[in-house]
């Protein structure tokens, strides 16, 4: 495991640790779309690009030959 | 609306899939692999629909909007999770199942840990274990399609003669071509699920809603606060966080990109269908709660919404959510009939011909799904809490898996012995209805399972082959992946 590799991990547990302690601590009561609607979404969204940043040092050996499109 | 509407519409859906599934045929590669993984060589976007469709099924559309129209919000943090947990899982599991995919001519997940740990043995025991534990997962997306049609239709259409024409199409669609047949019919599911559902949103926010979300839930600010209890979230979450690696019919797909570039574009294609897709169904659960407050069976909300809604679009959110259970079913069993093949018959038969390996699976698909229907026949509980069972169950998996890339040390008799533990203890609990001290059963046989794990491998001799493994794997992913 390499170092980009390293850091996905603690970025997944810091992940794990306010997915569910903010909106269980802090946004339990708040009863509009600001509160945990908005929170999970926008964390999500930063995971996802997230994904992005880290997929994107990966090589790209295309492989030849019919491919199903 | 009317019976003959429906059935109008799922003959002009099937017919589409259908040529799709002809036009597959016509390229058809041989052996398990050309049957299982199209050979290998399927694109990026492909994947990506397939991963997509396969992932998400009727539960979106029938179990997440109920869960979401009865609990709240909370029903969104445990799908969002999901998908967060399955890219950051992909991220590192990915390459790794893609290489060693490639390296030892995998066709099926089980089959991993039989190469990993030298016995044929684990292998059997994670096939057999997904095979009681997937076909309860199949089962709800027949039940999904039952319920709804018989809503939709007035009672025309019954829960039974729903499920058969779901599980007809799902026949037809997997045992034509394999994989090819049913990764093309995925990717145009996929598009019917998004399209349909964007349109929907629409409809409900200037045709429902004209004075938008906000001014109808105001009356009910009680669905945006997270009212889950603690348990109830671990619970239901923790199996769907590691749904990317402990489900085989997702862990296949991992072989199936052609490139590196594919397995990429698959990752974040999914990403983005699983983003946009989670939240609109939420928001049709939400919706459904201001229009429709008071309903006795939260898992019907979505069909009666589709009441409210003109028929063309209502019959076209119906075709989608079809289509979601039909492109989770049949993968779902052909990953099956392939896991039965592959690790449970050849290991009593090492010497089996492939082609008569391949006969054999071919047969299990209609097998698999006529048990899936009697299975369904039984409308056991809620669909969520089902499903969630299920992935409980594939769960116990987790620590030989782990095992597999990331510990040397891990054994086949640990291996075996965690998912069988964990296997029955999760199960048993179910059964019994057994939460201790409040926390639901996955959580309980992970622990089991994963101390077992640990345990037993501690106990035992390592595979001789194990450092010649890992290194193997590890050269690949760096070579192709530079990780």
């Amino acid at each position: 495991m390499k170092r980009r590799e390293k850091i996905w991990m603690l970025f997944a547990l810091f992940y794990s640790v306010i997915n569910i302690a903010v909106p269980f601590l802090f946004l339990k009561d708040t009863g509009s779309f600001g509160g945990a609607f908005l929170f999970w979404n926008l964390l999500t969204g930063a995971v996802l690009l997230a994904g992005v940043w880290i997929t994107s040092g990966w090589n790209e050996t295309a492989v030849d030959s019919e491919v199903l499109k | 609306m009317n019976a003959a509407v429906i059935i109008a519409g799922i003959a002009v859906w099937f017919t589409a899939g259908a040529l799709l599934s002809w036009f597959a045929r016509q390229n058809l590669g041989e052996g398990m692999s050309g049957y299982f993984l199209a050979n290998r060589k399927v694109g990026g976007f492909i994947s990506a629909m397939t991963y997509s469709a396969t992932t998400y099924s009727a539960f979106m559309m029938v179990g997440l909007v109920g869960l979401t129209y009865s609990s709240g919000i909370g029903a969104l943090g445990f799908e969002m999770t999901y998908l967060a947990a399955t890219v950051i899982l992909m991220v590192i599991f990915a390459p790794r199942y893609w290489a060693a995919g490639r390296l030892f001519n995998l066709v099926t997940p089980s089959e991993l840990l039989s190469r990993r740990y030298e016995s044929s043995l684990a292998g059997g025991v994670s096939a057999v274990l997904c095979l009681v534990m997937l076909i309860p997962y199949a089962s709800v997306q027949l039940m999904g399609i039952g319920y709804l049609f018989e809503i939709l239709s007035g009672g025309s259409i019954p829960f039974m003669a729903g499920m058969m024409i779901a599980a007809a199409v799902s026949l037809v669609f997997s045992w034509w071509a394999g994989l090819r047949s049913v990764a093309l019919t995925d990717a145009l599911q996929a598009i019917i699920m998004l399209s349909a559902s964007l349109l929907l949103l629409y409809f409900i926010s200037h045709g429902l809603f004209p004075d938008g979300f906000g001014a109808a839930l105001a009356s009910r600010p009680d669905l945006l606060k997270v009212t889950w209890s603690f348990p109830l979230f671990v619970g239901l979450t923790l199996p769907w966080a590691f749904f990317a690696v402990t489900n085989p019919q997702v862990v296949q797909r991992l072989y199936i990109p052609e490139s590196v570039k594919s397995l990429r574009k698959m990752i974040l294609g999914f990403s983005a269908f699983g983003f946009i897709y989670t939240i609109l169904c939420v928001l049709f659960g939400l919706a459904a709660a201001a229009k429709l407050p008071g309903l006795e069976r939260p898992d019907n909300a979505m069909a009666l919404l589709l009441a409210t809604v003109p028929m063309p679009l209502a019959l076209l959110v119906a075709l989608s959510i079809m289509g979601a259970a039909v492109s989770t079913m049949n993968s779902v069993i052909l990953t099956l009939s392939s896991m039965f093949g592959r690790d449970v018959v050849k290991a009593f038969a090492p010497g089996i011909s492939e082609e008569k390996e391949l006969r054999i699976c071919r047969f299990l698909i209609p097998v698999i799904t006529v048990v899936c229907f009697f299975f369904a026949k039984l409308k056991l509980g809620l669909i969520a809490v089902l499903s969630s069972m299920a992935s409980g169950g594939l769960l116990m998996q987790l620590p030989a898996i782990l095992g597999v890339f990331f510990w040397k040390r891990a054994t086949a008799a640990g291996a075996v012995s965690s998912m069988i533990t964990g296997g029955i203890a999760v199960g048993y609990m179910y059964v019994r209805g057994m939460k201790p001290l409040g926390h639901w059963p996955p959580l309980w046989g992970l622990l089991l399972s994963g101390l077992v794990f640990v345990s037993v491998s501690l106990m035992t001799q390592r595979p001789k082959g194990t450092d010649s493994f890992m290194k193997s794997v590890s050269d690949s992913v760096n070579s192709h992946f530079g990780i």
